[in-house]
């Protein structure tokens, strides 16, 4: 893993750079929360001081936009274009691949940009941490169009996920799930919650370090009485709270889908794999245990809440668990009962997990250079199209969703 | 010419009987279209392995060319896809279904010995399999059993796929050392040859030498000279052939290869100096510290709003993130040049001194 950077790399309010709206120059750290003090008057000098040098947005964007070339179209969509692109080589640094994120304006919003995309801008400015995508900068093209300057990453863990020629350690298991959990407990300290969390969000650098990305359902912490929307996160990473409607949710959210992806890259395929939002509530059930007033005081209250009737599964313990996941060990498997219970009060934090007695035990997590890898050609393009993907589906044609869900029944056959 | 083609029908039905009292009946003739190998003499007979009728090679490019259709046996509504179809093992229709069987079994269920804490356990996990093999042979309680072997599937996939990798491993190995021992076999084998042909030829030498010194002129001090010689020359040999025979002996006991020592062993990886949790971070508050409850009119009735504490909303996080806010430019100062530290590094400022979530929530 890189030197600790975190805290102390995030600039701070001493040598603060003025942060236009949407992009600044220099492609460094603004301090959390900073955005108030920014717009005060506060003189700025900019890195690449020159003789143009002057707070025009103007001259400034322009000034941004020359600093990265497109190199080729990684994929379109609906709702962005995705091109690889590297940054000039200077005087002092070399040039470095960058994927730059182009969104459409006007196809949805009339009068605006899309909600994603201010998410990501919002939230991706702010959190800077190893484990989390960096938004390098932000520019506007010549029709007005929102360009995204993100780092780089050829893979994500989808692929490694589906590519069964290759057989995951619970060290290389452990390895990405306690980078996947650093990033969001970075997320969550900085009071962001992800709501998008599953394998495919989940980017792999080509040192083996994982990164969270798509920022577009992001949002921070609500204010009390405040609500929030309840269809957000992939279906089959949902947790049960959202599917019942609640409006006032936390953190947890992030929890469950990270077991629920946990899950996934020990059985090398979705662990609850709903077809509707029906069908996977009642896969929760059934699997990790229907919600009751016993097991989560209060849920019937919450304003989705439907009485399953019919026959009710106690919420899951160590013996299932351990039946079914073994390969994780016992505290594996304790660590994944605490992420996956069904009250969203009793689920574990993000730093709580980081705490588990699994982390520090054997087999050690693999150390970031020596995971499996799925980079190259493929690769490339499969990360451009989960980009421009609108954050919240799976996949991004009717067509292709209709051949995953053939292929799991397929799958669940039973090979004769 | 009526009568020509009635003599062919003849004798092709001629033919058929022959065939079929011929006692190889079945392998004669196919079931489907009756053609016969006396008429065909490549007629190959295929299986599918849904419900084992057979049938000619002909007849399957016939009937599931056009994809799957159902099985022309009478009675046997089984669809059939022409990729499926194969050549017969086994020349007992049930013995073949049986290996099947045992076959798709053996792949899901592949625990071994070591997965089992003793041997008890491990026999009675032999005794279950054997009964859901017996149920699937003889079409006891198919839909259950089916039931029972994906759920089983299901919830051990990642062991099934890791003993099926350390089976493939084992296999590697074994091949391998047979390979090795083979060219062992070959090389004693050869060894053997040698020293057969080298006594051979020293014998013939021995008896020309004995003959050429009987002509001599004193033939009792050549032919004892002669002896004396052989019997060193037999003496060395001997040596000779032990030495070999040892080497070749430690050669067979040492390993084919030298990574076969450590094929199996577990890198020992050091384990990381100490482990932390957040990787450096540092996650202290100078300014201020978090209480677990604050007085506020506004949220005390609201903390017992049922679907807020249902749905997981966390009144802890918003404490903190007040605070946070509250607190986070202390110790800014605008007016400084950022401090520098020893390394050069721009020193912690107050403006990240961000909290660290209650673990005990």
């Amino acid at each position: 893993m890189s030197a600790p950077t975190g805290p102390s790399t995030s600039s701070t309010l001493g040598n603060a750079k003025r942060t236009l709206p949407f992009g600044n120059g220099n492609g460094n750290d603004t301090p959390l929360l900073a955005m108030a003090a920014e717009t005060g008057d506060v003189k700025l000098q900019n890195d690449d001081s020159d003789a143009s040098d002057n707070d025009d947005p103007d001259d400034l964007n322009t000034r941004i936009k020359k600093k990265y070339t497109k190199d080729r179209k990684l994929g379109e969509g609906a709702y962005a274009v995705v091109n690889l692109g590297h940054r000039r080589a200077t005087a002092t640094e070399s040039a470095v691949p960058v994927a730059i994120k182009k969104i459409k304006v006007n196809t949805e919003f009339r009068d605006g940009i899309t909600m994603d995309a201010i998410r990501e801008v919002k939230y991706l400015r702010e959190l800077h941490h190893p484990n989390i995508i960096a938004l390098l900068d932000v520019f506007s093209s010549k029709n007005q169009n929102l360009c995204l300057v993100l780092e780089f990453l050829d893979s994500d863990l989808e692929m490694i996920i589906r590519d069964t020629s290759q057989t995951l350690s619970m060290g290389d298991i452990k390895s990405w799930m306690l980078m996947s959990l650093r990033g969001l407990w970075w997320c969550h300290k900085s009071f962001v919650i992800h709501r998008d969390i599953k394998p495919n969000n989940l980017l792999l650098a080509a040192n083996g370090v994982l990164k969270l990305a798509d920022f577009g359902l992001a949002r921070s912490f609500a204010d009390p009485k405040r609500n929030m929307t309840h269809q957000v996160i992939t279906r089959w990473y949902r947790p049960p709270e959202l599917f019942y409607g609640a409006k006032h949710y936390s953190s947890s959210v992030d929890i469950f889908s990270l077991g629920l992806v946990f899950c996934e890259l020990m059985l090398r395929t979705p662990f609850l794999a709903g077809n509707t939002d029906l069908h996977q509530l009642e896969l929760i059930c059934q699997w990790l245990g229907t919600p009751t007033e016993e097991n989560w005081p209060g849920v019937s209250s919450l304003p989705g809440y439907h009485d399953a009737g019919g026959a009710q599964v106690k919420e899951r313990g160590t013996d299932f668990f351990m039946n079914t996941f073994i390969a994780a060990g016992e505290s594996g498997v304790e660590l994944l009962m605490k992420m996956l219970r069904l009250d969203p009060r009793k689920r574990c934090t993000a730093r709580a997990a980081l705490d588990a007695k699994w982390f520090s035990q054997e087999p050690y997590p693999t150390l970031p250079a020596n995971l499996p890898k799925k980079g190259g050609g493929k690769g490339i393009e499969k990360v451009g199209s989960d980009l421009k993907r609108k954050a919240g589906e799976l996949f991004n044609t009717p067509d292709e969703r209709g051949k995953k869900v053939a292929r799991k029944l397929d799958f669940g056959g039973g090979g004769g | 010419m009526p009568s020509i083609t009635n003599s062919t029908a003849a004798a092709i039905a001629r033919a058929r009987e022959n065939a079929i009292n011929r006692g190889g009946d079945a392998d004669e003739i196919c079931p489907v279209c009756k053609s016969s190998r006396y008429l065909n003499p490549n007629m190959r007979f295929l299986v599918n392995p849904e419900c084992y009728h057979k049938m000619c090679e002909s007849c399957v490019d016939r009937l599931f060319s056009q994809g799957p259709s159902q099985c022309p046996v009478v009675g046997c509504d089984k669809i059939l896809r022409k990729q499926k179809f194969r050549k017969q093992t086994f020349e007992d229709i049930q013995v073949e279904r049986e290996v099947d069987v045992r076959k798709r079994i053996a792949r899901t269920f592949n625990k071994r010995q070591e997965d089992f804490p003793s041997l008890k356990e491990f026999n009675d996990y032999l005794e279950e399999v054997e009964t859901v093999t017996f149920n699937l042979l003889n079409s006891i309680d198919v839909g259950d059993t089916e039931a029972k072997i994906i759920a089983f599937e299901q919830s051990n996939k990642s062991s099934i796929l890791q003993n099926a990798a350390k089976a493939a491993q084992e296999q590697q190995f074994a091949l391998a050392q047979r390979e090795f021992e083979k060219e062992q076999h070959r090389k004693a084998k050869e060894f053997e040859n040698e020293i057969e042909a080298e006594e051979k030829r020293d014998k013939a030498e021995h008896k020309a030498n004995l003959l050429r010194a009987l002509e001599a002129d004193n033939p009792d001090a050549e032919v004892a000279k002669v002896n004396r010689l052989a019997r060193k020359k037999s003496s060395m040999r001997r040596e000779n052939q032990e030495r070999r025979a040892r080497e070749l002996e430690a050669a067979r006991n040492a390993p084919a290869f030298q990574f076969m020592a450590n094929l199996n062993r577990v890198a020992e990886e050091a384990p990381p100096e100490k482990f932390d949790p957040v990787d450096g971070y540092d996650e202290t508050n100078r300014y201020f510290v978090y209480r677990d409850k604050y007085e506020s009119p506004w949220l005390d009735d609201y903390q017992k709003d049922k679907p807020t504490l249902a749905g997981g909303y966390l009144f802890q996080q918003y404490y903190e993130r007040a605070i946070f806010e509250a607190f986070s430019g202390v110790g800014c100062f605008i007016e400084d040049p950022p401090a520098v530290d020893a390394e050069g590094e721009p020193a912690l400022q107050a403006s990240f001194d961000t909290p660290m979530i209650d673990s005990s929530v």
